[in-house]
């Protein structure tokens, strides 16, 4: 008797302490985020500025994090419309035709706005004066995709009442460059071109700087998105977010990065991207209520994180909020340490939380910035 | 019996070391002049030389992206070219005169008046104007002082681009090298003669 009650006590210690352990010791290694880029760089320059940012995504999610690398922008796009990346840094275009699998949380900001805007240039000596000017006339842009190389200004026109896909007579430049804009409009090839704010100085080496005219300044639209697959629960999204968001100005991170900061997003900022490219966008993919790819997403710390895990349900438990550009409200991630709700969470309020308020568009006006290189 | 040396005399060897003297310095005059006349042609001949090389092998690297109006990378191979040695300038000038692209290597070199010139306006599109290409004639060379600066500029016509390319080597420098050159030789010239003077004394004082 005795003898039996030993086997089934061993019997049973051999079953419990093998799936105790198991529940216990962190099973990151098992779990793969895929991450990646518009393949504007090249790849070493890639894995130079979003290496950092990877490794601090897997350390905050407890997963390996892995760059994987589009062969050029048709293949990005088609790769992140099929959600084949988890974790996104796409520019504004890219995210706005994929933004039905791929969910923003955050705008990579250069400086302390995290928007950009395009101009309209001419030579110096030419007789243009203003946008009027130029309908008829050869006016170069830096391809029919690029969102502060044509986008930014097809919006302002088309508020203005201009429509410059009928009304002017654009071109591609060579190779789809900001250079090549400004040194037609430099040569007279065209009577005036259409370029990111950014790059009015990217050719100063070449021709002086006085002889190229800004007309005007165009509309404001958001810079990169750091978007995540829809289909992610919504515990890791609250993770990447408050990983990038909580990211000190001189953090290294950012610095690889050549970004000032990351400032909270929603899919709305983009829908002036999606207008200007004129995209049906389709209803955004409800969020799954099992992970898609991904069997776990990280260590089970606590039991409310794997119940959380398990069910995607989890949000924050302590919702503080922050504004997007368009000024809603929109809650801030939970801190990682937070034991995470296994229920459905209250609705975040809006009286409780405490937005920071953002610049208006129209507080920006004049501001000059130099030598930044962009073919956006 | 003593055998009495007999030294030669004095006159003798005044007269001997005034000769070589005078050979020293006629020799010297003649080195001199061959280096001042033959020498520079001689540079002047391979700066030429290199040149055409530069310049025929910039226009191969350009001419696809003249036709294509890829003005970027027409600059960026202008300026690769800039930074060849002793390369003053290179230009690409279209037939309409106006400079597609144009770089000096380093224009703080060059006078006040170019240097501003430059910044206010850009490259000098007269620089073309100093060479006249034709059809039948698509290369030339031509010396002239460009910002207070000697130059060879050699001129290449490109004729399924409409355009023209232009390369400047500055030439005071290796002229000016070749005719530092001149220095050791003029010592060793020197130590020669002086060692020969005292060598043919000490002979003629000891027989």
């Amino acid at each position: 008797m005795i003898h039996k009650q030993f086997t089934f006590i061993h019997s049973a210690l051999l079953v419990f302490i093998p799936s105790a352990l198991t529940w216990l010791t962190p099973t990151y290694a098992e779990t793969k985020y895929k991450f990646s880029v518009t393949p504007r760089f090249s790849a070493q320059e890639i894995l130079t500025r979003f290496g950092p940012l990877t490794k601090l995504l897997g350390e905050k999610l407890h997963s390996q994090v892995e760059i994987v690398l589009a062969s050029d922008f048709d293949d990005y796009e088609m790769r992140l419309k099929a959600g084949q990346f988890d974790i996104a840094f796409s520019n504004p275009n890219h995210y706005s035709k994929s933004s039905a699998t791929n969910e923003v949380i955050a705008i990579g900001a250069k400086d302390d706005d995290p928007r950009m805007r395009g101009l309209i240039i001419t030579h110096t000596d030419s007789n243009i004066k203003s946008i009027q000017d130029l309908i008829g006339k050869q006016v170069a842009i830096v391809s029919w995709d690029s969102t502060f190389g044509f986008l930014s200004q097809k919006v302002f026109l088309e508020e203005q009442g201009i429509n410059p896909k009928t009304q002017f007579k654009l071109q591609e430049a060579h190779d789809n460059k900001q250079e090549n804009v400004i040194l037609s409009v430099y040569h007279g090839d065209v009577a005036a071109g259409f370029i990111n704010e950014d790059a009015l100085n990217i050719v100063d080496r070449y021709v002086p700087s006085q002889k190229i005219r800004v007309i005007t300044q165009t509309t404001w639209l958001p810079d990169w998105a750091l978007s995540v697959k829809r289909t992610l629960p919504e515990m890791v999204k609250a993770r990447i977010r408050q990983a990038v968001l909580e990211l000190g100005l001189d953090d290294p991170v950012l610095k690889a990065l050549k970004l000032q900061m990351f400032t909270p997003a929603t899919d709305a900022d983009y829908d002036l991207v999606r207008k200007a490219l004129e995209i049906n966008v389709d209803p955004p993919i409800a969020v799954e209520t099992k992970p898609a790819t991904v069997t776990q997403h990280c260590s089970p710390n606590s039991p409310s994180d794997q119940a959380a895990t398990t069910s995607n349900v989890a949000t924050p438990s302590v919702p503080t909020a922050a504004t997007n550009l368009s000024g809603t409200i929109i809650p801030l991630p939970v801190p990682v340490n937070t034991p995470l709700q296994t229920s459905t969470p209250d609705v975040v309020s809006t009286a409780n939380a405490t937005p920071e308020p953002r610049k208006s568009v129209a507080k920006k006006t004049s501001r000059k910035r130099k030598g930044k290189k962009s073919n956006r | 019996m003593l055998i009495q040396k007999k030294a030669a005399p004095n006159s003798t060897i005044t007269k001997l070391i005034s000769v070589s003297i005078a050979v020293l310095i006629s020799f010297s005059i003649l080195f001199i002049l061959i280096y001042q006349i033959l020498i520079p042609e001689l540079v002047q001949d391979q700066i030429e030389s290199r040149a055409k090389a530069i310049t025929t092998f910039f226009a191969g690297a350009v001419l696809e992206h003249i036709v294509a109006r890829d003005y970027l990378t027409i600059n960026k191979l202008t300026e690769n070219i800039t930074t060849l040695p002793d390369v003053g300038y290179a230009c690409v000038i279209n037939d309409s005169g106006n400079v597609i692209a144009g770089l000096f290597s380093n224009l703080d070199t060059f006078d006040t008046k170019l240097i501003n010139e430059v910044k206010e306006n850009g490259f000098p599109s007269n620089i073309a104007s100093q060479i006249h290409l034709t059809e039948r004639n698509h290369s030339a060379t031509s010396s002239h002082q460009i910002g207070g600066r000697d130059i060879i500029n050699y001129a290449f016509r490109l004729e399924n681009a409409n355009a023209e390319i232009h390369v400047g080597i500055l030439t005071e420098d290796a002229i000016r090298t070749s005719q530092h050159s001149i220095i050791p030789y003029a010592f060793l010239l020197l130590i020669t003669t002086l060692l020969g003077i005292i060598t043919f004394v000490w002979i003629l004082r000891t027989t």
